[in-house]
């Protein structure tokens, strides 16, 4: 994998197929392209939330994949920021409908 | 209120039965089985009304069933995700906004004259089921969003975030017990309970039935089997039956377990799934197990969008075209890919 072919892609979720094999479901640079690929080429890195590098052929099939450390560490602090800004939220004009 | 579709509709009238132990609201009481079973017909069954006040329950029953509306649930055919869209006279409301790599849900609900929703509601953040609410909510007149507590690291939650902040909107996290008025529409939330995982999108998501008159429609989102389990022991048991059901996890096999069927016990169950789709939903044994239960099952991958109405007459089903719901939809007719 070089790095000129390596895009940012994040796993959104893990899925079992029919025949009870786990799929995993990447979305893939700016435009959030899905790709789906056995969980088990991923190994550990096939966890929701996880942020990688990928290599995606023109094929759409994943040539390599490998975890993106620095924007997992990122990642985790926009969390905390993405909880405040859903708490200010129901600040902001709570719901009227609940009994 | 059921309007012409640009398709040729299929219109189904179901055989009425009885609905056997309908649930009841009020204040996160749990109300006891119902004691008799309404003799047939929807219409007639006043035990899906059971009363929001106790000890008023029959004057309401009777007066609810009398004086509402009919409740129109549409199944949008928005590919492998999953969009509803609940209306009565008084209200709007959507259940999940479709995929994040369409754009087909402004035209949708465009095409049902749809400009202004009450509630958004979005199960849990996956891209399959929060996918255009970006696009709902800068398009549309939306009064209030709910969504799931989970989080979720994909720049397609973060733009929900930007939506969210940048428009005039109510917002809430409901949880189960809870009883929301929307309208003449009645939504008690069954998920997440307080054993939920937030960090687990399926567990955590919104498990909802929206109720109007006599008639109810159950979302489960994608929550799996042991959610379900939680659901079906949990002291909201009662809230789970429905004559309407999404199939939950757009058929997969993780869903929709024996223990949870038999406390839905639904007449209808739409699967909301793309034609061709790289998990092969719908699942043999959720599609032979509805069967086996003698449910009406549609699915939009097989019939497109798929809309169920109930009123006076009972329920009856329209389908933007014929087909038949089989495991793993027809293979050998797969689309390339923006349905997967």
């Amino acid at each position: 994998m070089t790095a000129e072919a390596e895009e940012p892609a994040v796993v959104d979720r893990v899925v079992d197929d029919a025949r009870g094999v786990a799929l995993a479901v990447l979305l893939v640079g700016e435009g959030e392209r899905e790709v789906v690929v056995p969980a088990s080429t991923l190994g550990d890195l096939a966890e929701p939330g996880r942020r990688l590098r990928v290599d995606v052929d023109a094929a759409g099939g994943l040539g390599a994949a490998r975890a993106d450390v620095a924007a997992d560490a990122a990642a985790a602090a926009r969390g905390e920021e993405r909880r405040a800004r859903r708490d200010r939220l129901a600040d902001r004009r709570p719901s009227s409908r609940r009994r | 209120m059921l309007r012409p579709l640009a398709a040729a509709l299929l219109v189904v009238a179901l055989a009425a039965c009885d609905p056997a132990g309908s649930a009841a609201v009020g204040s996160g009481e749990v109300p006891a089985p119902a004691a008799s079973a309404a003799p047939s017909g929807l219409t007639d069954d006043a035990q899906a009304d059971e009363g929001e006040e106790p000890g008023d329950a029959e004057a309401d029953d009777a007066g609810e069933a009398e004086s509402a509306g009919a409740l129109e649930v549409a199944f949008l055919d928005v590919g492998q995700g999953d969009a509803t869209l609940v209306r009565t006279e008084e209200a709007t409301l959507l259940v999940d906004t479709g995929r994040h790599d369409r754009s087909d849900l402004p035209g949708l609900l465009d095409e049902r004259e749809v400009t202004a929703i009450d509630v958004v509601a979005v199960t849990h953040p996956h891209a399959d089921h929060l996918g255009q609410f970006a696009t709902v909510l800068e398009g549309l007149d939306v009064d209030e969003v709910w969504f799931s507590p989970a989080d979720h690291d994909t720049l397609t939650f973060e733009r929900a975030l930007d939506a969210l902040e940048a428009a005039d909107v109510a917002y809430a996290e409901p949880s189960a017990g809870e009883v929301y008025d929307v309208g003449d529409v009645v939504v008690e939330v069954l998920g997440p309970d307080d054993a939920a995982d937030p960090s687990d999108l399926h567990d955590s998501g919104l498990v909802l039935r929206a109720r109007a008159g006599a008639a109810s429609v159950l979302f489960t989102g994608d929550v799996e089997e042991a959610t379900e389990r939680r659901l079906v022991d949990g002291p909201h048991a009662a809230w789970l039956d429905a004559d309407l059901y999404q199939v939950g996890h757009h058929g997969s096999a993780t869903s929709t377990s024996p223990e949870l069927l038999a406390a839905v016990d639904p007449e209808v169950a739409v699967a909301s799934y793309g034609l061709g789709n790289a998990y092969h939903h719908p699942h043999a044994e959720v599609v032979e197990r509805l069967e086996a239960a003698g449910v009406a099952l549609y699915g939009t991958g097989a019939h497109g969008t798929v809309t169920a109405r109930h009123d006076a007459d009972g329920w009856s089903v329209a389908t933007e075209r014929d087909g038949e719901v089989r495991p793993g939809e027809q293979e050998d007719e797969q689309e390339d890919g923006d349905d997967a």
